[in-house]
């Protein structure tokens, strides 16, 4: 039986639970972007051997962001004009990059540390800003954003000095798409192919 | 006082070149996108972007790269910090005419403690003490003002900007303070040692991220035309947001509802 009273207390519930449940999400989003950091640097600060430390970060980033989301995300409307078999191509291609750009770039920041600084919640997802401390350079801000919709928090996005990572990579591609005429995305998988094979053949290319 | 007709020079230039052809009204995403990219011009651009790296690649760059090597890092900071300290009275005029009270006094009071205590502006003191360093130019005063940026321009020397921001910068060179030092000789040698110097540091600072980004893009251009509009939005969204008094960061303050 729902009577009025039960009606407001169930309102009030709604109302007053909310920000204890968006409060105990960015507790969680932080808590993530604390053990992925620690994780990503207890590698890059490590003793290991170059291939196993790449091996190392690639298994983290692809445990802790949401890969096939960020790729999605950057084919942008260009997702509906690829056939089936050019989305496995392109998911498996974006994967590869992701992979090996991250791996690459991390090797170069040894020695760095990194401090978490506050976390908002943003358009459905958690913000969470770090100040990351490369030796030799200025320290500089970054934010992660972390998606906790899966049930597991994912990073979908890094954001710093304002530039986010998915939409640059977004605007990357549609220009390659538009410039080979806009219709198909097959110019923009043969890129992606001929980089991935520079990368791969140059070092962290 | 040459700033400005050689930036609308190049304007003129640009309009004379290429535009690119928008697609057909039958495909309205496409369309959409075009407006959105808002690069008309990106033919001419895209050969100005060329030139620039062509030219870079051989004077700039070098030269940003041996500054990186032969001085440390600390060093380097330090000289930025003072061409920054420099801009003070520049940015806090805009951040008045942006009427953002709080970033007025922010700039105000980091000029002051960097200037004495921070050493003629060496040392980024004011940051530890809570007043952080933000930027704040005459292309982000029109914006805050509510002037539309205009179509992208790729500048050569300048590199990513558009009217409103090329207008800005031609406009604040002349109205730098530095100017008001006198017209002589000696005043003309320090404006273009101070203009190289901070030339060659600001691009020596961001060296790294331009070289990662012609190794790891695809497209070049467009990557760093994105990265232009996020950050320049970013700046001007950050200028509309700067409210409230001046008060250092620490500062105990009742929790805003944001946060």
């Amino acid at each position: 039986m729902l009577d009025r009273r039960s009606l407001v207390l169930a309102g009030l519930v709604l109302v007053l639970g909310r920000p204890v449940a968006a409060e105990d999400e960015v507790t969680e989003a932080k808590a993530f972007v604390h053990r992925t950091g620690e994780a990503i640097l207890s590698v890059v600060n490590g003793d290991m051997s170059p291939g196993d430390k790449h091996q190392a970060l690639a298994r983290i980033v692809t445990d802790s962001v949401d890969v096939d989301g960020v790729a999605r995300f950057a084919l942008g409307r260009f997702w509906g004009l690829a056939t089936a078999a050019q989305r496995e191509t392109y998911l498996s291609l974006f994967r590869q990059y992701l992979v090996f750009n991250v791996t690459g770039r991390l090797s170069q920041y040894k020695g760095t540390t990194f401090k978490i600084g506050r976390a908002i919640p943003m358009n459905g997802n958690i913000a969470v800003t770090t100040t990351i401390y490369v030796p030799n350079n200025q320290p500089a801000d970054l934010q992660w954003i972390v998606s906790l919709s899966s049930g597991t928090p994912k990073i979908v996005d890094l954001v710093a000095e304002g530039t986010s990572l998915r939409v640059t990579q977004r605007s990357d591609y549609a220009s390659v798409i538009t410039r080979n005429g806009g219709q198909d995305v097959q110019a923009l998988l043969d890129a992606m192919r001929a980089q991935l094979t520079r990368m791969t053949s140059g070092g962290n290319g | 006082m040459r700033g400005i007709p050689s930036v609308l020079a190049l304007l003129a230039l640009a309009a004379l070149g290429g535009c690119a052809t928008p697609p057909p009204a039958s495909h309205p995403e496409a369309l959409a996108a075009f407006r959105q990219t808002n690069d008309p011009l990106e033919p001419t651009n895209r050969v100005l972007y060329r030139v620039s790296n062509a030219v870079a690649s051989v004077s700039l760059t070098p030269i940003a790269r041996a500054y990186r090597s032969a001085v440390p890092e600390p060093v380097r900071t330090g000289i930025t910090n003072i061409f920054s300290n420099l801009g003070g009275p520049f940015r806090f005029g805009n951040d008045v005419l942006q009427a953002k009270s709080q970033r007025a006094g922010d700039t105000l009071m980091r000029f002051l403690i960097n200037s004495t205590i921070g050493l003629g502006g060496i040392f980024d003191v004011a940051s530890d003490w809570g007043y952080p360093n933000h930027p704040a130019d005459l292309g982000m005063t029109l914006a805050v003002w509510g002037v539309p940026s205009g179509p992208y321009l790729f500048l050569p020397l300048l590199g990513p900007s558009n009217p409103r921001d090329a207008f800005g910068f031609a406009a604040g060179t002349v109205a730098s303070p530095l100017r008001a030092l006198g017209s002589g000789a000696a005043a003309t040698a320090f404006h273009w040692a101070s203009l190289g110097t901070t030339t060659v540091s600001q691009y020596a600072q961001n060296l790294p991220a331009i070289e990662s980004v012609k190794r790891t893009a695809l497209d070049p251009y467009a990557t760093f035309r994105s990265l232009f509009r996020q950050h320049r939005q970013a700046e001007i969204e950050a200028a509309e947001q700067g409210g409230g008094h001046t008060i250092p960061v620490w500062f105990d303050l009742p929790k805003q509802p944001s946060e």
